[in-house]
């Protein structure tokens, strides 16, 4: 891992949960270092604490140990008004349940995140992403109306209105079939590579994550292997 | 599996969910409505009922002028009936130097076969019941103790006889006393007969009174009917019921109404609150399928669930309406002071539990959604919700004229209830989508957060219609009870004229007329107002005999055949005007004769139709010249029959006289008395009074029944943002993670129900000054004027529970973790 200019940094991430059964540590001791335009795959199997580790470095959750840096400000000392400010304007995200706002069409829920993050030219760009991810024709057709690969385009196109320096996926081909998955994952590397956009993305999917650059491994919450493919 | 284990191990888990305990509340809401109404309304029905046989002097009674052969009186006792004979006619009593014409009845041993006889001994505080006055001995009314200036103890004469005035007659039992004219006596009849009055020129009145089982009653009418000549009136409890029961109809429709929507009300929640059921488990229905449970198991799951914790709540609901019923009759009887029948269970109940199951029929097909929900669900969380069933929206809804008709309501009146309801909520539902196409415009043109608050209302109508409609009902409800019913009695009670006539004097005679207005002056009445009266029959109608003439009311059929106050004027008499004809010309002199509107339209008889008259010895034959429309709460002495004088010429007559008396003059009425003994003052004030506190009773009863349709507006509210709460969540979370702040959320709730709340206060503010002039214009006769206040305070009513449901809302949101975006 050289010098560089790092947008993402763990230090002794742990997340530690009362269960019902008593205490739970879901995470322990995580490092890492992403730098800007880089990509990293979060990898492991289910239950190993890699939607906790995404939910923690994107500010979702506070960690009970350690601390994150996101673009150079401490997550843990910005309250969760501050959090929600950052994320408005640096972060972008994908989730595996798709999470398109059902009372809002295709183009209004692309141009939500684009208002929100202030985009001068909303509506031409909410537009133009969608014509991008192939749904130029779809665009006032409702969540229920689209299948699930579209409604995934749709949250792709979403998560890059803004250009955001850092994306958040959390699993986005989880919930697809094998020609939706691949769809998907050709525009989230496509759109990435055009805006430049640091990515961390969680999946099981090895080949996913063979098309990333930087690795880091969960077993048990903790990192078992990490690193950048030879 | 073993369903029936795991229908009660998910028991405890199911009560704890919102929308359970919502549809627990609703259904026990509903039965307790549903019980207090049933059974209220049995136990009026069956009360007034017995005042009917009260009004009547038994279930069944017989009229003549002449007596009335033994053999009716035997045949009555052979089918174990009990009877009573009762004789009345007018005569003057004298008391040393005072003297008044009285109604004297007479009655026999059996005297009363239904109610009775309160008498008050002399110097007691207190009535009791009493028997019929015995040999020698009668009881006198106030009005007639005060007219004689005599106590009960007194001595009297009743042509030859003298009687002693045993005590005082509080309350005879044939409720002619509210209408009397004349006040009353009460002898034996033996007595009645040996005073020699009854010879030729004397009016008596025969009545044989009986009571008994039902079935002995249509024995003997069958019996007797063949044997009655003409003259020999046979009436039954029906026929007098039938003016009470037609108030009773109208009083009880607008309960049913109210009651309807209450339940139309609680069926929505309920089904809501099981919609949303069904989509919570929609997950684990998926689930059992895919280990292998059936369809039916699946959905056997929770309907058992709900059915097991159904019970309790209705019988709660049961309960809880047997203690309003109680709790309201008590009241009942304390102002009324009346003795209402024991409440009847076992015929209550059958109906009570298929109008339960009815309802829950109605509002359990969201649940079968279930049925539809495919295994595959479970590997895919968005895939196939069971959503909003809509089309199962409509059973509720058909439910209703089921339950209508079930409630025991009038056939055509529950049609124009639910006309009335199906309409109002037409109404309410296009202005709603009107109201949603204006805001899908404004939303294109709003960016951000308000183009998602407008765009969630414009997306979700249905929900949104539901809301706006409970709403706007809430709100109509409260508008009504606490705005319009207060301004109504106010406005009303304020378009009677302070010297609004209050008493009216009956009996005056042509001769004293003079005299009596010179006295009337002295004593400071003002709007004096003094019409001629005579009786009259009505004999031929267009040449036909009267009683061959088909009325258009069978209610009518007692004026068609029965005496006639008529009156004759040269002028439209105050407080009347003309609705059709012309009114005569007193210098071409004819027979004409103006009938009060809806007595010419009861009767069935219009403009240039014939009517010949007998009014005493003399026959009049007079032609329908025009119809007036009369305002009776101007409280003037009104007619239904009015004639040209030329028609009236020397027929026998007497004065009635309307005038008012201001209260701190009212002692002027004794003088007029003592100057006149043979005049009957009617105090209309007191009976003005008495209608006033009627209706305001009459408005409380009303408020009390919109309450129930405000509480279960409520429930519909609180079931639809239950329905709505997942989806909220899941919205909030998502938002929150894509970095829209907590006062922006908080913004966005608050703007959809400001919106929201606007709409319905606009909407029922129009729905409620229009139910008001309605009212006004219907019921009260008088133009209404809503008050600017009923908008003001609709909107700040809406203005405070839309805060209070976008404050309840925006607590939800921003207390959900954005992290569980990730989790859904
Ligand atoms: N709020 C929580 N309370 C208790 N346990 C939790 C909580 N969140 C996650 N876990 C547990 O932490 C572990 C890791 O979860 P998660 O990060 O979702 O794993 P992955 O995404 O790798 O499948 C799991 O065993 C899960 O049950
Ligand atoms: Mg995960």
């Amino acid at each position: 891992m050289g010098g560089g200019n790092p947008i993402l940094v763990a230090q002794g991430l742990g997340k530690h949960v009362d269960g019902p059964d008593g205490g739970l540590t879901i995470l322990d001791g995580v490092d890492l270092t992403l730098n800007a335009g880089a990509s990293l795959a979060i990898v492991g199997r289910s239950g190993s604490g890699k939607t906790t580790l995404l939910s923690l470095l994107a500010g979702l959750d506070v960690p009970s140990a350690g601390r994150v840096l996101l673009d150079g400000n401490d997550l843990s000392a910005l309250g969760e008004e501050a959090r929600a400010a950052l994320r408005r304007r640096r972060v972008g995200f994908v989730f595996q349940s798709f999470q398109l706002i059902p009372t809002l069409d295709a183009y209004e829920n692309v141009l939500i995140a684009a208002e929100l993050a202030g985009i001068a030219d909303a509506r031409e760009r909410s537009r133009q992403v969608l014509e991008t991810v192939g749904l130029g024709r779809r665009l006032h057709h409702l969540p229920r109306q689209l299948s699930g690969g579209e409604q995934q385009r749709v949250a792709l196109a979403r998560a890059f209105v803004h250009a955001p320096p850092l994306l958040f996926a959390d699993e986005p081909t989880g919930n697809l079939d094998g020609e939706s998955a691949r769809i998907v994952t050709d525009l989230l590397f496509d759109l990435r590579r055009r805006a430049g956009t640091t990515l961390v993305l969680v999946t099981h999917d090895l080949d996913l994550a063979a098309r990333c650059e930087q690795r880091l491994a969960l077993v048990e919450g903790r990192v078992a292997a990490a690193g950048t493919p030879a | 599996m073993n369903l029936p284990r795991v229908v009660l191990r998910g028991l405890r888990a199911q009560v704890r969910q919102s929308e359970t305990r919502l549809f627990l509340v609703a259904l026990a809401f509903a039965i307790a409505a549903l019980t207090t109404v049933q059974l209220g309304a049995q136990r009026t029905l069956d009360l007034l009922l017995a005042k009917a046989a009260e009004i009547n002097g038994g279930d069944l009674s017989i009229a003549s002028r002449s007596e009335l052969p033994a053999g009716f009186v035997d045949g009555a006792a052979e089918r174990g009936l009990s009877s009573a004979l009762t004789l009345s006619f007018p005569s003057m009593l004298f008391a040393g130097e005072a003297q008044q014409l009285a109604d004297v009845k007479a009655v026999s041993a059996g005297y009363p076969v239904r109610g009775e006889l309160r008498v008050r001994d002399p110097g007691a505080e207190a009535d009791r019941t009493g028997a019929p006055p015995g040999a020698g001995q009668a009881y006198a009314d106030r009005r007639l103790l005060l007219a004689l200036g005599i106590e009960p103890g007194a001595r009297i004469e009743l042509g030859t006889l003298e009687l002693e005035v045993a005590a005082e007659l509080v309350e005879d039992p044939d409720g002619s006393q509210l209408f009397a004219q004349a006040p009353r006596l009460l002898v034996g009849i033996d007595d009645a007969r040996a005073a020699g009055l009854l010879g030729p020129g004397s009016r008596p009145s025969w009545r044989l009174l009986l009571a008994g089982r039902a079935d002995a009653v249509r024995a003997y009418t069958e019996w007797l009917r063949p044997q009655l000549v003409p003259g020999q009136r046979l009436s039954r409890i029906e026929d007098a019921a039938e003016n009470l029961r037609s108030a009773y109809d109208r009083g009880r429709s607008f309960i049913d109404l109210a009651v309807l929507l209450t339940l139309a009300l609680c069926a929505l929640a309920m089904w809501l609150a099981l919609a949303r059921m069904a989509e919570r488990e929609a997950d684990s229905s998926a689930l059992l399928r895919c280990l292998g449970a059936s369809r039916a198991e699946v959905l056997l799951l929770p309907l058992g669930q709900v059915l097991l914790l159904a019970l309790p709540a209705a019988l709660a609901g049961f309960a809880l309406g047997l203690v309003a019923e109680g709790q309201v009759n008590r009241v009942l009887q304390a102002r009324f002071a009346l003795e209402a029948p024991p409440v009847d269970l076992a015929a209550a109940l059958p109906g009570l539990l298929v109008l339960v199951a009815l309802l829950l029929a109605c509002v359990l097909p969201p649940l079968f959604g279930l049925l539809r929900v495919p295994p595959l669900r479970a590997l895919q969380a968005s895939s196939a919700r069971p959503g909003l069933p809509v089309r199962w929206l409509f059973l509720p809804l058909l439910g209703l004229p089921v339950a209508g008709l079930m409630m025991g309501g009038d056939r055509t009146l529950v049609l124009v209830l639910l006309l009335g309801l199906a309409s109002a909520a037409a109404v309410c539902g296009l202005l709603v989508w009107l109201v949603l196409r204006l805001l899908a415009r404004l939303a294109r043109s709003r960016a951000g957060l308000t183009r998602l608050a407008l765009l969630r209302l414009v997306r979700k109508p249905l929900l949104v219609l539901l809301q706006g409609a409970a709403l706007t009902i809430a709100l109509t409800a409260l508008l009504l009870s606490s705005r319009v019913a207060p301004d109504l009695l106010g406005q009303w009670q304020r378009t009677l004229p302070a010297d609004t006539p209050n008493w009216f004097v009956l009996n005056i005679q042509p001769d004293q007329r003079t005299a009596f207005e010179t006295e009337l002056g002295r004593i400071g009445a003002r709007t004096i107002t003094v019409s001629p009266v005579a009786i009259g029959r009505l004999v031929t109608i267009n040449d036909r005999p009267a009683s061959e003439h088909p009325v258009a009311d069978p209610g009518m059929a007692r004026w068609r055949d029965g005496p006639l106050n008529l009156s004759w004027s040269a002028q439209l008499p105050g407080g009347n005007s003309l609705a059709e004809g012309a009114w005569w010309d007193a210098a071409a002199p004819g027979n004409g004769v103006s009938l009060e509107q809806r007595f010419a339209g009861r009767l069935g008889v219009g403009l240039g139709d014939r009517l010949g008259l007998r009014i005493g010895e003399q026959e009049v034959e007079v032609t329908v010249a025009n119809l007036r429309a009369t305002d009776w709460d101007s409280f003037r002495v009104n007619f239904f029959m009015v004639l040209e004088p030329a028609a009236a010429e020397r027929v026998p007559h007497g004065l009635i006289a309307s005038f008012n008396l201001p209260p701190e003059r009212a002692d002027g009425i004794r003088s007029l008395v003592r100057s006149f003994p043979n005049l009957s003052p009617v105090d209309v004030g007191a009976i003005l009074d008495r209608i006033r506190d009627l209706v305001g009773e009459l408005s409380a009863a009303a408020r009390a029944l919109l309450a129930l349709a405000l509480f279960a507006a409520a429930l519909v509210l609180l079931a639809a943002l239950a329905y709505a709460q997942a989806e909220r969540r899941r919205e909030a979370a998502l938002l929150r993670a894509l970095g829209i702040s907590r006062g922006e959320l908080a913004r966005l709730m608050t703007l959809e129900w400001l919106v929201l709340g606007l709409v319905a206060a606009v909407v029922a503010s129009g729905l409620a000054a229009f139910t008001g002039w309605l009212l006004a214009r219907q019921v009260f006769q008088f133009a209404y004027a809503p008050g600017l206040s009923l908008p003001v305070l609709a909107a700040l009513v809406a203005l405070a529970v839309c805060a209070l449901a976008a404050w309840a809302a925006a607590r939800t949101a921003t207390r959900t973790p954005p992290a569980e975006s990730l989790r859904a």
